[in-house]
């Protein structure tokens, strides 16, 4: 009996093949990461402001940096290069990655499209495990003597080589953790792409599926295509490393002649373009949505931000040269990256101004995922708007590699997406969970989130066109910095502001799931197919397959007498 | 209604076939993005670097690529018989294609190892050109996704010795298995002839 139940235990929560639970195991990767990347972005913050100082007790600095060769507790160029290179990684990979597609798309997708699970649960279960495999390996080179990877998140050659690069093991670790990562996002593609296509509920079409459907599809397929790229630019790079070959190095210390180090740049942005839109597609899709219903009201031009997103996709994989105007290429090549970068802009600014629609004369209701939803708005569209100047040749050879650019994916990539996903989270928590998240909580959560935020992205924008380079350890050594040196400290001060309110977030997620308020079927009175079962969904979810008679933003809806939405699955009045 | 019940859930198994197949096409797709980008990876090294494989090994041992080309075209086709075998339903032919099928792949790696010692014997190794280089990449990376191939061939035995009705996981590995021999003549036509 005893042992059949701890059997049981290890089949339901470990090993499950439950797309629920493997969503929250995702959910819990995720955030571990996004917490532990976060951290770092504070000691990277510390070092920026404070560069050779020992770390404050509450940065744990009687913890870390203890064998550092500069001083106990103080962060030197090298551990300040191993920070960065380590927290881009992270968050890109193991935050944003396992949060928005593990988890929400293993989450939603069988649920909003009525399926009773993924198609193939099994493979299921091995990306996920794939997944904490390869986050073991990352974090197993933390305990390597010289240390992680120090390349930057990009790991151009020759830093990440042996000849010429940075000593150590760190950067091989970082290649295979990055492989198993990908498989393992590689594999989710595969099974997320099969279930939308076949298993959709009867009478769930393309144009009827939630736009969170429509994101994570797109996504998805951009994964299965361009995952693999990188995969080739990961092999060459770690024969590169392990096998002495000579691939991406050229020049003087070169032995073997004909490498090359932009193969690398290119095959690194040709998947590095079309992934920021694997990060961002899916967030759009959950605020499209989240939008819709907390305006009461159907998301405006439903088809059009469907389309958008879908040329949008198609766009993504023909700009990646735009990420390397300065490499030398030729300007012809160069215009027409710009041409087809600056095109992307019109379907973005379609589906902005759907979105725009969508609030238009609706019934607002500022629940937390509304919130954290409509400042996704705020910040896509600021970092939309500078991925202009950086997609016109002659500003980006001024702002290339410079703050300018930091502060433009961290707006589109890290805040939209961020705050994409905190809206996702605060919005399922009911369902995932069966509790409601503390909404005054999250509210405060919100504010101290947003608007410390803003001032550190925007001020790196600030810091970027007065010439701050991108991975400069210490801003005092340069002249040119010096009238910006206040505006670097007080982006310090907000940025841990905007880190201790995560406390908030860690403090209302925890409570509310232990204590939290039980939830109703349907809190947020939302139409799409999720919300028509009960807490806990049983493996298998659906009773009866539902069946789909309309679009998934049906609110207020004339037809509709006593209530001012109507389910996917109830047939509209007549 | 008997019949109903049959014909449907005869439907419901082809489907169920049809979305297996799906999925293993996408992954295919996958695995052909990733041979694509070190092919034209490889492209642009060959252009830059000038000289190449014919112009670094005195005698190119053209004969064994050949015949080791041939070898895993006949896998392939022993293994298609076993499909067909497996349709007919003979278990008995279909279990000996398949082992014929593992030992041609067997030999295939073998031939793969002969012909690398006789190339670095040659002089020609993985850190001697940008072609060794290349060409030690895409065959041991080809190798590699063999070595696969076999251990899905042997998962496939036991899952026939078990039952007898497996026409899913014997497409599937097929189709994986016919897409490596693929790879292979990709990989010797533009490698090892041009």
């Amino acid at each position: 009996m005893n042992s059949h139940n701890e059997q049981s235990f290890v089949s339901k929560y470990i090993f499950s093949m439950d797309h629920k639970v493997i969503g929250k195991q995702f959910l819990w990767l995720g955030i571990f990461f996004l917490l532990f990347g976060g951290f770092q972005a504070m000691l990277i913050r510390w070092s920026l402001s404070n560069t050779m100082e020992p770390l404050p007790w509450w940065l744990l600095g009687d913890i870390l940096y203890q064998n550092s060769p500069v001083g106990a507790g103080i962060i030197g160029p090298d551990a300040y290069n191993q920070l960065f290179t380590m927290h881009g990684t992270i968050m890109i990979f193991w935050a944003i990655t396992p949060i928005l597609i593990g988890a929400f798309g293993n989450f939603c997708i069988p649920l909003q499209i009525g399926a009773p699970d993924m198609v193939f649960p099994k493979l299921n279960l091995i990306s996920f495990w794939t997944m904490f495999l390869a986050s073991v390996v990352l974090l197993m080179s933390y305990l390597l003597p010289n240390g992680t990877a120090a390349g930057g998140w990009t790991s151009y050659p020759p830093l990440s080589t042996p000849v010429g690069g940075i000593p150590g093991l760190g950067q091989v670790f970082w290649i295979l953790a990055l492989t198993l990562a990908g498989t393992s996002t590689l594999m989710g593609a595969i099974n997320y792409i099969t279930t939308i296509v076949r298993l959709r509920a009867p009478g769930m079409d393309y144009f009827k599926m939630p736009l969170t459907i429509w994101g994570l599809f797109l996504t998805s397929i951009l994964n299965a295509l361009f995952v693999p790229i990188i995969a080739a630019g990961l092999i060459i790079l770690l024969l590169d490393n392990v096998a002495g070959t000579q691939f991406l190095i050229a020049g003087g210390k070169a032995t073997i002649p004909g490498g090359d180090p932009l193969l690398y740049q290119h095959v690194f942005w040709i998947f590095g373009h079309p992934e920021v839109y694997i990060l961002i597609l899916p967030a759009w899709g959950v605020v499209s949505d989240l939008l819709s219903v907390f305006s009461r009201k159907p998301a405006f031009g439903y088809k059009v931000t469907a389309i958008c997103m879908c040329t949008i996709t198609a766009f993504s994989a023909l700009v990646w040269g735009h990420h390397m105007y300065t490499t030398g290429m030729s300007p012809l090549l160069g215009k027409t990256f710009m041409f087809l970068t600056l095109l992307i802009s019109i379907p973005s600014a379609i589906f902005f101004f759907n979105w725009l629609g969508t609030l238009w004369r609706g019934a607002l209701q500022f629940d937390t995922p509304m919130l954290f939803s409509m400042s996704v708005m705020w910040v896509f569209g600021l970092g939309g708007l500078t991925g202009l100047y950086n997609a016109t040749i002659t500003s980006d050879i001024y702002l290339h590699d410079t703050y300018f650019v930091v502060g433009h994916f961290h707006y589109t990539m890290a805040a939209s997406v961020m705050f994409g996903a905190f809206a996702a989270i605060y919005f399922w928590f009911p369902k995932m969970f069966g509790r409601q998240m503390n909404s005054k909580l999250g509210k405060v959560h919100f504010w101290f989130s947003f608007i410390p935020l803003n001032m550190v992205f925007f001020n790196m924008m600030v810091m970027g066109y007065a010439g701050h380079h991108r991975r400069i350890f210490d801003p005092t050594e340069y002249e040119f910095l010096a009238p910006v040196l206040g505006l670097n400290n007080l982006m310090t001060t907000f940025a841990f502001i905007l880190g201790a309110a995560q406390g908030l977030f860690v403090l209302n997620f925890a409570y509310s799931l232990l204590k939290g308020e039980k939830a109703e079927q349907n809190p947020w009175k939302s139409a799409t197919l999720e919300w028509t079962v009960d807490y806990p969904i049983p493996h298998g979810n659906f009773a009866v397959v539902p069946s789909v008679y309309h679009g998934p933003h049906e609110y207020s809806h004339p037809n509709v007498k006593e209530r001012d939405w109507i389910s996917q699955s109830e047939p509209m009045p007549t | 209604m008997q019949t109903l019940t049959t014909i449907k859930s005869i439907k419901t198994q082809k489907e169920d076939q049809f979305t297996s197949y799906f999925g293993m096409l996408i992954a295919l797709g996958s695995f052909s993005m990733l041979f694509i980008a070190l092919l034209a990876s490889y492209g642009i090294l060959r252009v830059r670097s000038g000289i190449w494989m014919s112009n670094t090994i005195e005698t190119m041992p053209l004969t064994l690529a050949w015949v080791n080309t041939i070898v895993i075209l006949i896998s392939s086709i022993t293994l298609f018989m076993a499909s067909k075998a497996n349709e007919r339903e003979n278990k008995i032919v279909t279990l000996n294609q398949i082992y014929t099928t593992i030992i041609i792949g067997l030999v295939f790696l073998s031939l793969q190892i002969i012909l690398w010692n006789v190339l670095i014997n040659d002089g020609f190794t993985i850190t001697s050109h940008q072609a060794g280089s290349v060409f030690y990449m895409l065959s041991g990376l080809h190798g590699l996704h063999i070595l696969g191939g076999l251990i899905s061939l042997i998962w496939l035995i036991f899952k026939i010795r078990v039952n007898n009705l497996i026409l899913k996981p014997m497409r599937l590995v097929s189709m994986f298995w016919h897409y490596l021999t693929l790879i292979w003549i990709v990989i010797f036509i533009t490698v090892i002839l041009i």
